[in-house]
């Protein structure tokens, strides 16, 4: 049994859960190995930029069952530093190219074209790329990149 | 949970795997933690054809193709033929455990939930990316924990062959849905 002092604690976090999500940051979420458990998008911070905005929507939509953290896909998890760093280090017309025409990596996992999604356009593509390599380490790499578009 | 304890836990589930005819689960270990170390085991031999054999051959290569007629086609057997396949042999040796892929949205009807727990089970990996489900049936008299993983289109190929497929009740499949899911057995002492 829980002491109830640490039960009436649970509780107020409970409670007081939803006002604190809407300031989830990216110190928050970034690890080496990412977050704990499958990484749904509301538990991910909401970037400011529109086009990254854009891009968590899609990444939501079509990403997520994958790079959420689903480990017999062999996508690599959002907000997983060590395993995006030495991708984004790519740069990201690669991974763009890589998300939008499909890739095999090294133990042959599959990334398919579009997420498998054929009616996402370019733009969306490149926006969920664009957002999922800002929470996993690359903000400067992804703010970069949109600015020079 | 101590290293020593996940051993000893091991060796039952070895031992208790070569008794046809009793439940796998020991009274000393968790149903739930069975079934999680027999779909480990499944899953990831189903993603190592998929990734070694399947991906590498046929993406990769191009030195042959994968198809549900892999006889008339003399082609490789799909990842989900190989896993159902498994499952086929399983049944012939144990009534320990039994193992399926069902689906909401399944190509062939047979596949298609027919309990009422497997109909919860399977809406509830649906509407929750990335939880299991576990519960407790009876059926002809014997209670079962029956578990629940979901089975999530890894791959392109997953994906537009159940959308253009003419028994298929959905096409609108993207790559990470959920297309079904992995039900383990268990008959309770
Ligand atoms: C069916 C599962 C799946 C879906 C859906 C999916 N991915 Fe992936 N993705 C993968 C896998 C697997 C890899 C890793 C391949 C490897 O390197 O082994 C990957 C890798 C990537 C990479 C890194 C590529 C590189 O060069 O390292 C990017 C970028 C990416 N995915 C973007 C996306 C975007 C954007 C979406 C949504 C539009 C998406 N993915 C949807 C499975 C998926």
């Amino acid at each position: 049994m829980m002491p109830r002092a640490v039960m009436t604690w649970v509780v107020l976090a409970l409670v007081a859960a939803p006002a604190a999500q809407a300031e989830v940051t990216l110190g928050d979420v970034l690890s080496p190995t990412g977050l704990k458990g499958f990484v749904t998008v509301d538990r991910l911070p909401v970037p400011a930029d529109p086009v990254l905005q854009q891009g968590r929507t899609v990444w939501q939509g079509t990403c997520m069952g994958c790079h959420g953290g689903n480990k017999a896909t062999g996508a690599p998890k959002i907000t997983a530093t060590k395993k995006w760093q030495p991708r984004i280090e790519q740069g990201l017309p690669v991974l763009i190219d890589h998300a939008t025409n499909g890739f095999l990596g090294k133990t042959y996992a599959e990334m398919p074209a579009r997420g498998a999604n054929p009616n996402l356009s370019d733009a969306e593509v490149a926006a969920a790329v664009a957002f999922m390599v800002w929470a996993s380490g690359g903000e400067d790499a992804a703010l970069a990149f949109i600015r020079q578009k | 949970m101590t290293s020593y304890g996940t051993k000893i836990k091991a060796a039952l589930l070895c031992g208790a795997m070569t008794l046809g005819g009793t439940s796998v689960a020991h009274a000393d270990m968790e149903y739930q933690q069975v079934s999680d170390l027999l779909h480990l085991v499944m899953s990831s031999d189903r993603t190592v054809y998929t990734r070694m054999i399947v991906n590498r051959l046929a993406n990769q290569e191009g030195v042959i193709k994968a198809s549900e007629h892999f006889e008339d086609e003399k082609a490789l057997v799909l990842p989900a033929q190989m896993f159902r396949f498994g499952a086929e042999m399983v049944a012939e040796e144990t009534d320990a455990f039994s193992y399926s892929l069902l689906s909401l949205w399944p190509i062939n009807k047979q596949n298609a939930p027919t309990t009422d727990l497997e109909k919860e089970g399977l809406q509830y990996l649906v509407d929750n990316p990335g939880e299991n489900f576990y519960g407790e049936e009876e059926l002809g008299g014997v209670n079962y924990y029956t578990a629940f993983y979901a089975d999530v289109a890894v791959a392109e190929a997953c994906t537009s062959c159940h959308n253009d497929h003419k028994d298929s009740p959905k096409t609108d499949f993207e790559g990470g849905d959920v297309m079904g899911g992995v039900v383990i057995r268990i008959p309770m002492e």
